[in-house]
Order: structure tokens, then sequence, then C-alpha cells
């Protein structure tokens, strides 16, 4: 299911939002790549710019935002009999047109909220028909009937819902109809805007473990993007974390949940306290996230980092490969060795952040 | 607002071991507006037959999904909502009706809400907020007593430098510092008992826990008897003493939190656990033992509500709820699983503390 074939490339993508007290740096020099069939985690805290990041890569910014600098290459894997030969397009440039052909057929979304992101005075059935009218006008509506009952069987959705308007449905069932309705055109990317987050925890599981099973049977990528880590190292196959626009920290998810190399990273992972094992203290992360418009010199983190020294406060560590391995990428002085003579342990990391609250509590 | 008030009596203290605030058999219906007045009444089913207990300097837990009836119970324990049916006693006294009782129950049992965006006024600065309670309850009686008290709550609740966050409006403060503000000024009001409902979910990851061990801190400084409303069953073991889950109006099980959520007895609460993220789980993505989600709390499922779910139902399961069965080391649930708890309403809640 998961193989090596890059399906997406985002190379150095900024996004700025041009507000009325400043430029708002949402996006800063982000690159990673995607792979077909696998599930890409973005994590990090409201405000970071994983939203932005996912609008941009579906080129619905607001005019307010603007891609500044960068591309976003996505890799047309081609017809497996060779009548389409394999091609490499940027989305940035993608003509109006081109942009009708690649949305949705391509790439689709799944928004956060499901009750806003259908129609409130159409039936389910006539959302996905509509779909399929617009981009797939040789169908006739008797196959345009047969696949929309077809994706609500693939979600888990009884057919006789077909005629149910969206205030019908359960909170769930919204969230799934939203995925059928992505996956109507069978794209390559699917991108998934914290769709569970409204959602509670038993509903949230069974909508995880739908994406998965559909990844496994329609083999498209996926880019997950919650503020829930935890939720993220059981579903995803990669995890980048972004912290004030910046990916500061990517990998494959067992390797970052197991050592998680970034202070920041560390924070965000034992902010959630253990369903199992010994119950011991646990500590946040001091501060709060930064002011985009205002972002602080350095390395961003650095005036809530516990182990933070005066490189960071100057110079603005770069995403290069974790000294040690495992697949992980770090932007973070401490794994550099030109500042620091050996990179720090887990139980380095802990007993910084302990250190930080005492002082906190003490002060 | 300004009038000095006379000192408050010292508040009743219960033995020290007991409960300081007790509920005992709350139930509470919403009656939903009828368009046709033949049409029979009908009535939101929100809390059915709900006993707790709150110990000072100890935290308990109030877990389940939306619309199981979690905040409506604390809702009533701040009296913000009037009992259907129901007692609730403070220091082994049953709580009066009216006004008079009502100012001498809040001046012990405060509340912190959910969303600090919505909690706090905008038009007032964080002055304002801190020292209101204070006059009100008589706490200070000079605008200098006032200003002192309310600088050391900031410090309190850790908002240093203290002097400038009394000047500040809501607008200025990030999420975190308004639920600080919020703690701050529930306990301007030395109350006894802190009733939080979902203190943190509305806030950044980050920040919860210090939210949270902040909340443990004043616990025991205080002796607080503390009540914790959440969703997140593995914030509740990392919080509270004693975890309740509550699913659709009934509370399912209960009992020391390491136990229920280690070896969890009624099947919802193995649902719940099961669906919680959980990073060490051994097999990945294991199939949910239950579908489904809470059912309408208008005409909710005969019996056990949460019947229609569960993979171990019977015929039983439909007719009436099961009594409570206790297991030993205070673990207890009401599932006809483990037996029927033949001990009626009267019983139970002798065994509930």
């Amino acid at each position: 299911m998961r193989s090596t074939t890059p399906l997406l490339e985002v190379k150095n993508l900024c996004v700025d939002y041009f507000a009325e007290g400043g430029t708002v740096h949402a996006v800063t020099d982000v690159s990673f790549t995607l792979n077909r069939g696998e599930i890409l985690g973005l994590a990090g805290e409201s405000g970071c710019g994983k939203s932005t990041l996912a609008y941009a890569i579906t080129r619905l910014l607001n005019p307010l935002a603007e891609v500044t600098e960068g591309e976003i290459i996505f890799h047309r894997p081609g017809n497996p009999n060779g009548s389409v030969p394999p091609e490499s397009v940027n989305i940035l440039a993608l003509s109006p047109h081109e942009l009708r052909t690649f949305r949705w057929s391509e790439m689709a979304i799944v928004f956060q909220s499901a009750m806003n992101s259908l129609n409130p005075v159409m039936s389910l059935g006539a959302q996905i028909q509509d779909v399929l009218r617009t981009h797939r006008p040789d169908m006739s509506a008797a196959e345009r009937d047969a696949r929309a009952i077809e994706l609500l069987r693939l979600v888990g959705i009884a057919p006789d819902r077909l005629k149910s308007y969206p205030h019908e449905l359960s909170g769930g069932m919204r969230q799934r109809a939203g995925i059928a309705i992505a996956l109507a055109l069978a794209p390559d990317i699917v991108i998934m805007d914290e769709p569970t987050t409204a959602l509670d925890v038993v509903v949230q599981r069974e909508i995880l473990t739908e994406v998965l099973r559909l990844r496994d049977t329609l083999n498209f990528s996926v880019i997950f993007i919650t503020h829930d880590l935890s939720l993220l190292l059981e579903l995803a196959d990669s995890i980048a974390i972004m912290y004030a626009g910046r990916i500061v920290e990517r990998g494959p998810s067992r390797a970052l949940y197991e050592f998680p190399r970034h202070p920041y990273s560390h924070g965000l992972i034992h902010a959630f306290p253990p369903l199992r094992g010994p119950r011991r203290r646990a500590t946040g992360i001091p501060g709060s996230p930064p002011d985009l418009r205002a972002v602080p010199p350095g390395c961003a983190f650095h005036p809530r980092c516990p182990l933070a020294f005066e490189a960071c406060h100057t110079v603005l560590p770069l995403l290069r490969p974790a000294p040690g391995g495992a697949g992980i990428a770090i932007a973070c002085h401490l794994y550099d060795a030109a500042y620091a003579s050996s990179p720090p342990t887990a139980s380095d990391i802990a007993a910084g952040y302990e250190a930080a609250a005492e002082r906190i509590v003490t002060s | 607002m300004s009038l000095p008030r006379p000192a408050a009596p010292a508040p009743t203290t219960a033995s020290p071991s007991g409960p300081i605030l007790e509920a005992l058999h709350l139930r509470k219906l919403f009656p939903v507006r009828k368009v046709n007045p033949f049409a029979p009444e009908l009535a939101v089913h929100a809390v059915e037959d709900t006993s707790l207990a709150l110990v000072p300097g100890k935290a308990t837990a109030l877990v389940g999904e939306s619309g199981s009836g979690k905040t409506t119970v604390a809702r009533m324990l701040a009296r913000l909502y009037d009992l259907t049916s129901g007692t609730i006693l403070y220091a082994g006294e049953p709580v009066k009706r009216g006004q008079a009782s009502l100012r001498t129950y809040r001046r012990n049992v405060q509340m912190v809400f959910q969303d600090p965006f919505s909690s706090l006024n905008p038009v007032h600065d964080v002055r304002y907020h801190l020292t209101r309670p204070l006059w009100i309850y008589g706490h200070a009686t000079s605008t200098k007593a006032a200003t002192e008290q309310a600088l050391a709550l900031l410090n309190r609740v850790s908002l240093t430098p203290a002097e400038q966050f009394l000047r500040k409006y809501p607008h200025q403060l990030s999420g975190g510092q308004r639920q600080r503000v919020a703690i701050a000024r529930a306990l301007a009001v030395r109350p006894q008992v802190l009733l939080a409902d979902e203190p943190v979910s509305m806030l950044d990851v980050s920040i919860r826990l210090d939210i949270l061990n902040l909340l443990l801190r004043l616990k025991d400084e205080d002796r607080l008897a503390l009540l914790y409303i959440t969703h997140d069953i593995a914030s509740a073991r990392y919080f509270a003493d004693e975890t309740l889950v509550m699913y659709a109006g009934q509370s399912v099980e209960g009992g020391p939190s390491d136990e229920v959520i280690a070896r969890p007895k009624h099947p919802y609460t193995q649902l719940l656990i099961a669906a919680a993220p959980d990073p060490d789980r051994p097999a990945t993505m294991a199939p949910l033992p239950a579908r489904g989600e809470i059912p309408s709390l208008i005409t909710p499922p005969s019996g056990c509500r949460f019947h229609p779910r569960c993979p171990h139902a019977m015929p039983v399961c439909r007719e009436r709820f099961p009594g409570r069965t206790d297991l030993g080391d205070g673990h207890w649930t009401h599932c006809f699983l483990y037996g029927d708890g033949q001990n009626t309403a009267a019983q139970s809640a002798q065994t509930a503390h």
C-alpha cells in the first residue's frame, strides 16, 4: 500500500497574509514530500499555519493571502497501460481551467465542519450527483445513481440516506458524507483539515478506522491536519510538526513518538496524559504560541524552549537530517554540531521541562 | 457595590474526611416547547438519577461524550439549573431553595466555565472581574484591600507581573491567561468546592496541562473539593482521584480513576477507552466493540440507554435500568453483566460515600 513513489512535492512554500496590522507570515519555507498511499500528519497548535498550508496546496486561499515563494509539484501518475504518460505539474501555475479538472478528480479536501461544508438545502444524493454531473458529463443518470450509492456504502452510510438533508444526519454521518463526496472522483490525494475535531471520541475512532480502510482499498494519499498529536501517532505513517509557520520536525510517526527530538515536539507529545502506564506528573509547554505578525527572531520557539541557548535567539535553525538517522529531519541547534557538542537525550529534554515548570511555580 | 459588607460567617465544615457536597438522585428534564397545544408533553431527559459526592482535597472527574448530561450535572450543582428532583447536601445539610440560601451556597460553591472567551466580560478589566466577588462576598472592605487581594490572586494563578495584568482587558489576554483569570475570579469568593466544566477543552494543547496542574496545586493548597468535567478520559486519569462515567444522562460506572480506567467494567466505559487515542495501544486500530452515537434524549431508549449499542445486551436491559453493583474497592457499575445490584435507590445512596 505505502510506496516510495512521490505524488506531491512541496518546495520552500511561503504564504503571507497582507493584514492591516502588518504582514502575517503564516507559512514559511515549508518543504515535504507525500508518497502514494501515505498518510502524512500535520500537527501543531492553532495559528501555526497548518490550515493555511492545506489551503495553499489546494489553491483555496482567500485573496488576502498570497503564496510569495515556492512551488507545489504534483506527479501525475499517468495511465498504467502507457496511453497517458506520467507528468509533473506545478499546482501553483495551473490555469483556472486546468484547476477545475485538477480539483476533486486528483485532489479533494474534507473540511473541519461538515455541517458548514454541506449544502443545507440539497439532499445528500443531489450533492454527490452534482459533483459527478459537473466533472463526468458523459456519465448517465443511472450510472450517477449507482456511483452515489456505492460511495455511501463505502463510508458506511445506508443508501436510503441519499434523500436525506444534512440536518437529518448526525455529526458523524455528516462527516462521513463529506468524505464520501471528497472520494466521488477517486482522487489521488485527500486533504483532511481537522475532520474529527468537532466529533466525540467514539465517532472519531470510527471515522479514522474508515479512513485507514479506504486508504488501503483505494490507495490514495492523505494529508491529515490536526492539533491532536496522540491521534496522529496512531493514524499517520509520517508526521510533520509545525510551529509558527515552519516545520520544526518531520519523520516516521513511530520514530517521532519513541524519541521526539525537537523540544517542541517533546512538549507536544507529552502534553497528552497517557491512558496507561504509571501516573506521573506531566508539564505543559510554558508560554503561548507567538503572534505571527511578530515572530521571535532566531528559532521562533526559543522564548518557550527550556533548552534554548544564545544561538537560538539570533540564528534561524534550518530543517536538516537529525544525527542518528531514523529518517527524521529537525530544525534545532541542539542537533547541530556547530553549536552543541552532543545532541540531547529524551531525558535531557524532559529534565529541562521539569526545571522550567519549577521556575514558574516558584516565581 | 462599593458599600462595605459585613464579613461572612465562617462556612460550616463537615467532618474532615466526609464529603462536603453531595448530590443524591439528581434528575433533570428540560421541557420541549410545543407548537401544537394538543400534542403530548415532551421533555429532554438530560439527567436521570445521578449521585455523586465531592470530598475536600480530592478531585472527582465526570466523564462522558456530548449529550451525556455531564454539564447539566455541574450546572445543577452550581444551582444554575433547578432540579427536577433529587437533593443536594452541602456539609450534610439539604440545600434550600430561594435567594438567601443561594447567596450562602455560592459563597462556597463556585464554577469555572468551559469557554474563557465568553465567560469574561469584554468591557471590564481584570481588576473588575477579581474585585467584584471580593466586594460582594465581603472579603474586602476598602479599595486598597481589594487591590491587594486581587494581586495576590493573580500571583496564585501564576499571572505575573500581577500589576500589569490588573489593568488588562479580556481581549488583550490569550486563552490560557483568560482561563487563569476565570479561575482566580472563582477563588476570590474563597469557595470550598470548585466545579470546572471542561476547563481546558477550548485551550491550545500545549497549555492544557499547565492549567490542570494549576488546578491541582490550588486544590491541594486550599483543600478544595474539585469536580472536573471532561470528555477526555486520559486527562481524567491524570487529574482525578475518582472518576464517574455518564452515558445519555445515566451514570454507568464509577470508582477510583486508576481502577475504572485500567479495568473498565461497563461496556460503555470499555468502548470509551477503546476509542480514545492511545499511541501505546498494542494492536493498532482494533475494531470498536460498538458503533453509533448517543440516542435522542427526548425519546430515550427504555431501560439501560446503552442497550441499542451494547454488544452484550440482554432482554432485561430493555426493560429497566440495572441497580448499582459494588465491585469492591469503591468501584461500582450499573450493568446486568455484573449483577442486578438489587439494592434500591435508598440503599445505593448510602453506599455512595
